[in-house]
């Protein structure tokens, strides 16, 4: 018997460890721009979109876009990916991703709308 | 007004079955029959205020703004019905409406489990009734009444999203019968008989979420575009949390009713399911996830009932468990390590385990924000958690029929899956999966799907019934093997079609022909054979955004999967001074001035931009426009230049140097378009949906078994 309880708190205090190292490695802090050029770790931006500055670029596949941030700073950004849906209507643009070769390459861009283009997706 | 008189009628009707079941308890017979006469009322008005709701759907009744919301009088009759649960406060409703109904069989046992379990089962709809009364579907729009509704979502007009909500709640509703039937346990002090109701209704429960969740993942595959079924977003997590915590405590109840053991904890667990399911729609409802998530969150102001009904659903079912802790008798029983008991217990904690790393992951966001920086983590968080996890739960499913329930010994009769597993590792290995862990994975996948097969099969010719749990696990397998096939070893590419010229991508020739109608026609050539792919790409008001689903050619051995990206047309950007003209193809454009309509509507800035176009000697006047918000959204509308040919749009204005930038975008016939699409491969996709069918029919059996049992 007691070797089994044994065998459970080792599979619980191996998975919690682990878990909690993923955890810690794989979290995204919200930063401004200034630090999220400072780190190389991947964190999450959030600006207004410079109008004009958007770009889908045939040749390489990626999206360019700039924001802006409360204190005016600018930040250009390349997504791989195509530009999301009401990126025009957006409020504010969440990146995330980090910092690299001058820019910021972001895996993930989030989309937050005012509430007239709220949508009812699940 | 009728409808909130219904909800209002309805909540009256629980509150006093509820005084009344709890009033007599079990000495009272007639209290009893008062209860239950209230109780039908409930599900009288409920299913009333439903009908009432269906019937301003199909009437048009937009001067209700929840059908003013999310319908339209040129909305296919058959998506009004997905209107219905299209918003937060439907499917409340539907939630009541389905858990009203369930009650009814929980009804009338004549026994002395009733009164108690009536009695919390009503708390539970007394609280879906208040959020549905502080939040109702039934409110008027301010002011008059619009003439047509604002329609439904394009992405929700698909057969899978009118089915997706109601199997979900389907499957929320009937987990309040567990967690009910384990307080009146608690409450008797009895720990026998719950679970005769329990386990049948943890397999339905297990059944219908199950289903709902696969169906969503199969939607968002089929229609969002971005190849893939499941984004671990917590909208999705809040429903798998409590599924997968469903299923451990249906095994967990299965060796309760075997041998007695885990009591306490298949009590925990059925109000633990419970109190993550009012968790989830705290975490998806409330708005604290609004910048961590995709799905957009507004805040409902419902986030202090969710609060309050958390914590006190929270603290009187755990206070309840704690006080009577002591009092309850587990028998203490001995298990063997080689013993099916035993490999399903270490299965049940590997997936508590999982679900739990899930939960943290999904509320990184919370649980950061009292450590200071709200973070959320990366999907990578819930893939490496989660990988060593299914490795060791495919190797126990795989392994478990061939124990022995209380035995000491494998069973010679695994050879023989043992044997096909190697065959398939070493097919898969040479097929090109090189990667030691996803080799170890498909490893174990193929040996709970081999092994499980082989059971089922020599069961079924046995006795049917007993064999959907091999079935189910088959299922899993197979799920497991289509999830690494078609996510690690998809491949995709990124090409530009332009208008009529033909390209060559993986030996398929691809062709884009236009645009008619809504769709992109794109012929796609293989090896002689032609098909055009059709995927949609238009322009909705909805979103005011571009809606784009992919074209899916579905094939056995695995998916082409093409999804259109952008459409270039020929368009030019440019900058002008007020008196400065500018060329665009054969067109003199001239910014005469801003327009003095100019002015503000509802806090919104309004502004036009009058320009003076020539063409030989004709000339004409158009004036693009832009809507500036308070929140900073804007809106432009568009001008139509020269019969249609092209488009000007007035992006951005300096009223104090006088500046204005335009987008003019050709559209004529002639005009050059580029089609950017991605295409990939996805294969075996099929295994993941061949694997989560078997899942739900071997679930079908079990609940068929486990409800004869109850009888």
């Amino acid at each position: 018997m007691n070797l089994k309880i044994v065998i459970g708190i080792i599979i619980i205090v191996v998975f919690v460890i682990f878990g909690a190292l993923s955890f810690r490695k794989t979290l995204t802090p919200y930063v401004s721009f200034e630090e999220a050029k400072r780190t190389d770790a991947s964190v999450q931006v959030i600006g207004k979109v410079v109008p004009q500055e958007s770009l889908y670029d045939t040749t390489t596949h990626l999206f360019h876009f700039a924001l802006r941030s409360p204190e005016g700073e600018i930040l250009k950004v390349v997504f791989d990916g195509t530009k999301p849906a009401n990126f025009e209507q957006a409020t504010d643009v969440v990146a995330i991703g980090r910092y690299q070769n001058g820019r910021f390459e972001a895996d993930q861009v989030l989309v937050k709308c005012p509430s007239k283009y709220q949508g009812s997706e699940p | 007004m009728l409808g909130n008189v219904f909800l209002v009628l309805a909540l009256s009707s629980a509150v006093f079955s509820a005084f009344h079941f709890i009033k007599g308890g079990t000495t009272y017979p007639q209290t009893n029959r008062i209860a239950r006469f209230l109780y039908y009322l409930l599900v009288f008005f409920t299913s009333a205020a439903t009908l009432y709701l269906f019937y301003l759907f199909f009437t048009y009744r937009f001067e209700y703004s929840y059908v003013y919301g999310y319908s339209s009088t040129d909305l296919p009759l058959f998506y009004l019905l997905s209107s219905f649960w299209a918003g937060q406060e439907g499917t409340f409703l539907l939630w009541l409406f389905f858990g009203v109904w369930l009650g009814l069989f929980l009804m009338k046992k004549d026994d002395e489990f009733e009164s108690p379990t009536m009695f919390f089962y009503l708390l539970v709809q007394i609280f879906l009734l208040l959020l549905l009364l502080k939040k109702s579907p039934f409110e008027l729009v301010p002011g008059f009444p619009p003439e047509e509704g604002r329609g439904l979502n394009p992405l929700l007009q698909d057969f899978w999203m009118v089915i997706h909500p109601p199997l979900i709640f389907l499957g929320y509703a009937a987990l309040a019968i567990p967690f009910c039937s384990a307080l009146a346990a608690l409450l008797k002090n009895k720990y026998k008989p719950w679970l005769k109701v329990g386990l049948p209704w943890a397999v339905f429960s297990a059944l219908f979420l199950g289903a709902g969740i696969f169906v969503g993942g199969y939607w968002a595959y089929k229609v969002l575009g971005w190849g893939g079924y499941w984004g671990w977003d917590p909208v999705e997590n809040a429903s798998l949390i409590p599924w997968l915590f469903v299923v451990v405590l249906l095994h967990g109840i299965m060796m309760e009713k075997a041998d007695g053991s885990l009591r306490k904890t298949n009590l925990f667990l059925a109000i633990l399911v419970f109190l993550l399911i009012l968790y989830g729609t705290f975490l998806t409802r409330s708005g604290v996830l609004a910048d961590f998530s995709v799905h957009s969150f507004t805040d409902l102001g419902i986030n202090l009932y969710l609060i309050v009904g958390m914590v006190l659903f929270a603290s009187f079912s755990l206070g309840l468990l704690l006080v009577r802790s002591a009092q309850i008798k587990t028998p203490k029983v001995d298990r063997n390590v080689l013993s099916r008991d035993f490999g399903i217990v270490i299965g049940m904690l590997f997936l508590s385990v999982s679900a739990i790393l899930i939960l943290l992951g999904t509320s990184s966001p919370i649980i950061t924000r009292f450590l200071g920086n709200p973070s959320k983590v990366a999907t990578l968080y819930y893939i490496r958690t989660n990988l060593p996890l299914a490795i060791l739960i495919g190797f126990l499913v795989g392994v478990i029929p061939f124990l022995a329930w209380k035995g000491s010994r494998i069973s010679k009769t695994i050879l023989l899956p043992v044997f096909l597993t190697i065959i398939l590792t070493l097919l898969a290995f040479l097929l090109g999966v090189r990667s030691l862990i996803y080799l170890v994975f498909m490893c174990m996948a193929m040996f709970a799907f081999t092994a499980n097969l082989f059971v089922f099969i020599r069961r079924i010719r046995a006795h049917v019934l007993t064999a959907g749990g091999f079935l189910t696990h088959a299922g899993l397998g197979l799920m497991l093997i289509g999830v690494v096939t078609s996510s690690a070893y998809s491949s995709s590419v990124k090409v530009n079609l332009p208008k009529g010229e033909k390209r060559q991508v993986w030996g398929y020739s691809l062709t884009y022909q236009g645009l008619e109608q809504r769709n992109l026609r794109i012929e796609v050539g293989e090896k002689g054979q032609n098909f055009a792919a059709r995927p949609k790409f238009y322009y909705s008001d909805y979103t005011d955004g571009v809606v784009r689903t992919p074209h899916i050619d579905y094939s056995l051995l695995g998916d082409l999967y093409i999804a259109p990206l952008e459409l270039k047309t020929e368009q030019q950007s440019l900058v002008m001074k007020r008196g400065e003209t500018v060329e665009f193809k054969d067109y003199q454009i001239e910014f005469v001035g801003f327009d003095m309509a100019s002015h503000s509507m509802n806090g919104k800035m309004v502004v036009g931009a009058e320009l003076q176009v020539s063409r030989n000697e004709e000339k004409e006047r158009v004036v693009p426009v832009l809507i500036m918000g308070m929140e900073g959204e804007r809106e432009q509308r568009e001008a139509v230049l020269a019969q249609g040919e092209a488009l000007v749009y007035l992006d951005e204005i300096d009223a104090d140097s006088k500046m204005i930038s335009l987008t003019i975008i050709d559209v004529s016939e002639g005009a050059s378009e580029t089609l950017v699409l991605e295409m990939s491969r996805k294969p075996l996709i099929g295994l993941v949906w061949l694997g989560t069918i078997l899942i739900m029919i071997g679930l079908a059996i079990t609940w068929r078994r486990r409800t004869k049992e109850a009888r």
